[in-house]
C-alpha cells in the first residue's frame, strides 16, 4: 500500500511521497515521488523528482524537473521537465516540453514536443511537431507533423515516417546491420527505409528516403533513395543506386 | 492558422530565402524560437506538390530587424523584443499606463502593482480602446477579463476578432440588458437580436502593443 508523509499543494515544505506495491497519491507539489510496484497520481503533479520503476501514471498535467521511467509510464496531461529519461515505454496523452530527453523503448507523444536535446532508440510516436536544437533517433519513428532541429540524425530501422523535416545538417543512414545480419541471417534483415514529404535543410545527407521534395544547400542523396524532386544551391551528389526524378539548381 | 487575406501579397519560402541570403537553418531556428510566427507560415498548393509561403511585407521587415539586432542581442532579447508574445512570461511590465495603448483611459483596469504579462497589457490595451470608443466601464471591463484568461490566442491572434455586444430583453414591462464579450475567428456572428459595440482585430492590437512595448 502506499505510505506518504505530508505533501499537499498547500504545504510548504514540500514532501516527498513512495508507493511500493501498489497505490495512489492525491496530486499537487512534492519533492520526490517515486513509483515502484504500480501506482498512480490523482491530479496534476509538481514536483523536483519522479522515478517511476514499474507501472506509474499520473492522471494530470506533470511539472517535474527530472523524470525517470523504467519500465511503463503514462501522464494524461502535459508534461513539462528538465530531464525525462525513459528505458522502457512512455506515453504522454498531450505536448511534452523538457530541456533533455532520452529513450530507450518506446515514447508516444500525442501532441508536439519542444526540447534542446532530444534523443531516442527504439520505436518513437509523435503527433504533432517535433522540434529541439539536437535531434537523434534510431528506430521506427513516426512524426505526424514537422520535425525541426539544427541538427537532425536518424538511424533507420523499419519503415519510418516524418511529414516534414527543415533544419541546417540532417542526416539520415540506414542503420548498419547487428550482428544477425552479418551472419547473414536474413530473416531478421528489414531495410531501413524513411518517407517523408519534403525535407529542407543547409546540409543534407539520405539514405534509404523517399521524399517528394529535397532542397538544400549541399544535398547527398545516398544509396536505396527515391526522390522526385531536388532542388540544391552548391553541390548535388546522387549515388547509383539512388533515383531522383527532377534536378534543379539555384 | 487563420484565414488570410487572399489578396495578400506572399512570397514563396524559397524567394525569401533567396532576397535575404539566410539559410533553412536560421529560417527554421527562428521559427522553432517564435521569432517568425506560425501564423506567418501559409501552406499552399503549387504544380511541385505543397508549399510554404509568407506574407511578403511581414516576413522580410521581420528578417531585416533580426539581422540588424542579432550583432547586438541574443536571440532570445530579440524574442523579447520582436515577438512578445512568443514568450509572455518574458515581458514583466510595472507601468502599463506608460504605453500609449493603455494610457490612462486603462489606469482603471489595472488590477495589482506590477509585473503584467504580455497577454496581460494586451488584455488592459483592449479594454482602453472599448473606453476610447465610449463604452461603458463596466462593459469594457468583460473584454479585459476575458483577454486575460487568454493568453494562448494572444500568442497567435491571426484572424482573431474581440467583439463586445448588448442584447435588450423587453417583457411585461420589465426590461433587461445584458451585455457579453467575445473571442474568436473572423466572421464572429451573433444573434440578430445582438448590437454590436465594440469590435477589435486581436491581431493589430497585439502588434500595437508590441510596438510600443519596444521603443
Amino acid at each position: 500500500m502506499g505510505c506518504c508523509d505530508e505533501g499537499r499543494g498547500d504545504v510548504p515544505r514540500r514532501g516527498s511521497v513512495s508507493i511500493a506495491g501498489s497505490g495512489r497519491v492525491a496530486g499537487g507539489a512534492y519533492h520526490t515521488v517515486k513509483i515502484s510496484g504500480s501506482g498512480r497520481v490523482e491530479g496534476d503533479l509538481v514536483a523536483e523528482e519522479l522515478r517511476i520503476s514499474g507501472a506509474g501514471k499520473v492522471e494530470g498535467a506533470a511539472k517535474v524537473r527530472e523524470i525517470v521511467v523504467s519500465g511503463n509510464g503514462r501522464f494524461e496531461g502535459p508534461v513539462e521537465a528538465e530531464v525525462l529519461q525513459v528505458a522502457g515505454v512512455c506515453k504522454v496523452e498531450a505536448g511534452l516540453s523538457a530541456k533533455e530527453v532520452k529513450v530507450a523503448g518506446a515514447l508516444k507523444v500525442e501532441g508536439s514536443v519542444k526540447a534542446h536535446y532530444f534523443k531516442t532508440s527504439g520505436g518513437l510516436k509523435v503527433e504533432g511537431d517535433l522540434e529541439a536544437e539536437i535531434v537523434a533517433l534510431a528506430g521506427k519513428v513516426t512524426v505526424n507533423g514537422l520535425l525541426s532541429a539544427d541538427r537532425v540524425e536518424m538511424k533507420l530501422e523499419d519503415s519510418s515516417f516524418v511529414r516534414e523535416i527543415g533544419g541546417e545538417a540532417i542526416e539520415i543512414r540506414r542503420h548498419k546491420g547487428g550482428i544477425l545480419e552479418e551472419l547473414g541471417l536474413p530473416f531478421f534483415r528489414r531495410p531501413g527505409k524513411l518517407q517523408a514529404s519534403a525535407i529542407e535543410g543547409d546540409e543534407v545527407y539520405l539514405e534509404g528516403t523517399e521524399a517528394k521534395l529535397v532542397r538544400g544547400k549541399k544535398v547527398t542523396i545516398g544509396p536505396g533513395c527515391r526522390i522526385e524532386r531536388v532542388e540544391y544551391e552548391e553541390s548535388l551528389d546522387v549515388h547509383p543506386d539512388a533515383q531522383v526524378g527532377e534536378e534543379v539548381k539555384g | 492558422m487563420g484565414p488570410q487575406d487572399m489578396n495578400e501579397d506572399l512570397i514563396s519560402k524559397k524567394e525569401v530565402l533567396r532576397l535575404t541570403g539566410i539559410s533553412y537553418g536560421q529560417l527554421y531556428r527562428w521559427k522553432r524560437m517564435g521569432l517568425i510566427p506560425e501564423a506567418w507560415f501559409i501552406r499552399r498548393s503549387t504544380f511541385t506538390g505543397q508549399e510554404t509561403f509568407f506574407p511578403r511585407e511581414k516576413i522580410l521587415r521581420r528578417i531585416e530587424e533580426i539581422l540588424k539586432l542579432k550583432e547586438e542581442h541574443s536571440l532570445e532579447e530579440l524574442v523579447r523584443i520582436l515577438s512578445p508574445e512568443a514568450a509572455p512570461e518574458e515581458v514583466v511590465h510595472d507601468d502599463p499606463a506608460s504605453i500609449p495603448s493603455i494610457g490612462s483611459a486603462g489606469r482603471e483596469f489595472l488590477w495589482k502593482e506590477g509585473g503584467y504579462t504580455f497577454a496581460e497589457l494586451v488584455a488592459v490595451a483592449a479594454g482602453a480602446e472599448a473606453m476610447r470608443n465610449k463604452t461603458k466601464l463596466h462593459q469594457a471591463r468583460l473584454l479585459v477579463e476575458l483577454l486575460r484568461e487568454a493568453e494562448d490566442v494572444v500568442r497567435s491572434p491571426t484572424g482573431i476578432f474581440l467583439v463586445l455586444a448588448e442584447k435588450s430583453f423587453e417583457r411585461e414591462g420589465i426590461s433587461l440588458r445584458i451585455s457579453f464579450a467575445v473571442l474568436g475567428k473572423d466572421p464572429v456572428r451573433l444573434d440578430p437580436g445582438s448590437k454590436v459595440l465594440v469590435r477589435l482585430d486581436l491581431e493589430r492590437l497585439v502588434e500595437r502593443v508590441k510596438r510600443e512595448l519596444g521603443r
